[in-house]
């Protein structure tokens, strides 16, 4: 919430701008001035009614854990013990630091952090035609469904008038107060199939605001060269460069013109802040971390992803988005999601040992340095797996012990900045296949995320056609605010 | 009204065929006039494009006078040459630069994008920096042999931009008398010229 110190109980709505220019309260939000003229130029904080306050603005920074593939909701977070033997699955339910509250037997650790997070176990929508896993990650990031869909249920590959996806949004409207990289997607950009990125760019906001893709493993040393000054330049030297950089393209102003789409000017500009500041290089040093704690987030792509989007949230960075680092499809050896040939040995020995160690110690790690407070974490899949096993939902074959895709119940977790504290929201029927109570749709989460960073969810931004177009068609969840 | 000077789509068959049309096409400038400037799609002006992958490698070790460094490929070759997807795959720059992997037959895997991940290798990785420092390239020849800062000038912009530098453009610049300032300049005024859309951008 907006409150303004020495005000108490004066909020973001009634505030006008000359009190916020004479109080000047906002820099402990992390919000320059001109942030928040700007969110005011749009009408947002504004606008609200008191009703809808709960929870407006408590975030300063915003994790997206996006678990790519369809993780199997029954087989980690909402188990179902008593359903007949080919939807139970092979797992047994452990208790949790929520009285009642069960998760499956593979999730040790999440267990333990329960009480610090809100699950979300009505997670639900019908996708528009196909529901495959491109229209799916392009709607969990946007909050569109794609409007091209070829009839293989491929989408076309990005191209500039895509929907941004959130991060973008949110690292456009509230740039980093310091010279940091705004918006980090790692340990790779999205990917499904061929397609490489679909979803995932800043779309109709243009070049300037794509995340910065690291492309690396975490896991093995990073290489950020590109973040440090070279040996031979120093920051003088550097300086002397920018300026020349400068004259040089000044006195071509033509060129500069032709090529003002690609932001090229724009990135150097922040590419040159950053490597004289060096704080970057810095948070993508792994090594400065206790080895135990390296240990606890798992050795491995996932574990170190997340540690790296700690590290980089310190450091000034306003979204990181960790993708599951494996995209493979259906391969059994893998540890992709997407658990079509076999659901449960890759589950127990693959792929939940990875999620089990990372996200819960993420969970702990943010709340023990105090950066809960302000930041919020999403954890969620494009959808979850086919309650009944060795059936075909999407088309794909399955075998006996394989799950498809389900996008009409699953389960989200999300924790911190005002998100309720061990809580379950939400509930699924008895064989987890729709939602029995207060049903979400995953559109309604991205809203709550906007919410939370204090921007309203349907504010205007204009696409490349001059169209506005509001961020998400869709409210936040108020209740989730505990 | 000439042919020449007549919007591509106007043109006829009648105006010797498809192949003056496209020689056209290819002859406009990306400079749009006051009709043109919002069109994207009639071809009435160049879209700049940005080098692809190995064009950028090359066209850097050429103007500097380098070699570009990918494991695997002869010095005396330039990256263009590699002969297919899994040589010099560990080249991180052809990577983020978009050099395809040839998974697929679709020419959408080579991508021409900027973003802040290639303004950073540009202003500070090793393709561009290496390449201004190597004491066995061009411009460290130059600085040698020609003590005239001016014609210094010339011939960096000549080697890098294809043109010589106007007057304005040669006021910018100060090489000064010291030796080791002089080499250094040179390398940041290369480094600057290598960095500028007019190079970096095929137009």
């Amino acid at each position: 919430m907006l409150s303004i110190p020495g005000q108490p109980g004066a909020t973001c709505d009634g505030v006008s701008r000359r009190e916020l220019l004479r109080v000047g309260g906002a820099g402990l939000l992390g919000l320059s001035l001109a942030n928040l003229l700007q969110l005011e130029a749009m009408g947002a904080p504004a606008t609200l009614d008191a009703a809808k306050r709960s929870g407006f603005g408590t975030a300063k920074n915003f994790i997206f854990v996006f678990l790519q593939g369809g993780p199997s909701h029954l087989d980690i977070w909402d188990p179902k013990p008593d359903a007949p033997d080919n939807i139970r699955g092979d797992f047994k339910v452990i208790p949790t630091k929520i009285a009642g509250v069960g998760v499956s037997e593979v999730m040790p650790n999440l267990a333990k952090v329960l009480d610090k997070t809100t699950l979300i176990r009505s997670v639900s929508y019908t996708p528009a035609g196909l529901f495959n896993h491109t229209a799916a990650i392009y709607q969990m990031m946007t909050g569109y469904t794609p409007d091209k869909v070829s009839p293989s249920g491929q989408l076309e590959p990005p191209n500039r008038s895509d929907y941004p996806c959130i991060g973008s949004q949110v690292a456009r409207i509230l740039p980093p107060a310091g010279p940091m990289l705004p918006f980090v997607m790692l340990p790779r950009p999205l990917q499904e199939s061929n397609v490489i990125g679909k979803g995932g760019s800043a779309g109709f906001l243009g070049a300037a605001n794509d995340p910065y893709y690291l492309f690396q493993d975490p896991n093995s040393p990073l290489k950020t060269e590109d973040l440090a000054l070279r040996p031979e330049v120093n920051q003088q030297r550097m300086q002397r460069r920018a300026s020349l950089l400068q004259k040089v393209n000044d006195a071509m102003p033509d060129i500069e013109k032709a090529v003002s789409e690609h932001a090229l000017d724009a990135y150097n500009k922040k590419a040159l802040e950053l490597v004289i500041s060096g704080r970057a290089r810095s948070a993508f040093d792994l090594d400065q971390e206790k080895p135990e704690l390296r240990d606890q987030y798992g050795r491995h792509t996932f574990g170190q992803s997340l540690l790296l989007a700690r590290r980089l949230i310190e450091a000034g960075t306003r979204v990181v988005q960790v993708n599951w680092p494996a995209v493979a499809n259906g391969n059994p050896t893998i540890d992709a999601w997407d658990t079509h040939a076999d659901n449960f040995g890759p589950l127990k020995n693959l792929h939940c040992p990875k999620l089990d160690s990372g996200l819960p110690t993420l969970i702990a790690d943010l709340d023990a340095r105090g950066l809960l407070q302000d930041t919020v974490v999403l954890a969620i899949g494009e959808f979850g797996r086919s309650p009944k096993m060795g059936v075909s939902t999407s088309g794909n074959s399955n075998s006996a012990k394989g799950r498809d895709h389900w996008p009409y119940c699953y389960t989200a977790l999300m924790a911190g900045a005002g998100i309720g504290r061990g809580a379950v929201y939400g509930k699924s029927d008895k064989t987890g296949s729709s939602p029995a109570e207060n049903p979400v749709h995953p559109v309604e989460l991205l809203a709550t995320v906007y919410h939370a960073m204090g921007i309203d969810p349907h504010t205007m931004v204009n696409n490349h056609l001059g169209q506005p177009r509001e961020l998400v068609q869709a409210e936040p969840v108020l209740k989730l605010f505990g | 009204m000439s042919a020449a000077s007549r919007p591509v789509a106007m043109r006829t068959s009648s105006d010797r065929g498809a192949s003056r049309v496209l020689s056209n096409t290819y002859q406009r400038s990306f400079a749009p006039n006051k009709w043109n400037e919002d069109d994207k799609v009639n071809f009435s002006h160049a879209i700049p494009r940005r080098l692809g992958a190995e064009q950028m490698m090359d066209a850097v070790a050429v103007a500097t006078g380098t070699k570009p460094k990918v494991q695997g490929l002869p010095d005396d070759l330039r990256s263009v040459y590699l002969a297919d997807g899994m040589i010099g795959e560990g080249n991180d720059f052809l990577k983020l630069f978009g050099r395809p992997k040839r998974e697929t037959a679709c020419e959408c895997e080579r991508t021409s994008n900027v973003s802040l991940a290639h303004a950073l290798n540009l202003i500070n990785g090793s393709m561009i920096g290496g390449a201004v420092i190597d004491s066995a390239n061009e411009i460290t020849r130059l600085v040698d042999r020609q003590p005239d800062n001016r014609k210094v000038i010339e011939e960096i912009y000549y080697a890098i931009l294809n043109r010589p530098p106007t007057e304005a453009e040669i006021g910018n610049f100060d090489l000064g008398a010291d030796a080791k300032q002089r080499h250094e300049v040179a390398q940041d005024l290369a480094w600057a010229l290598l960095n500028s859309p007019a190079f970096l951008f095929n137009r």
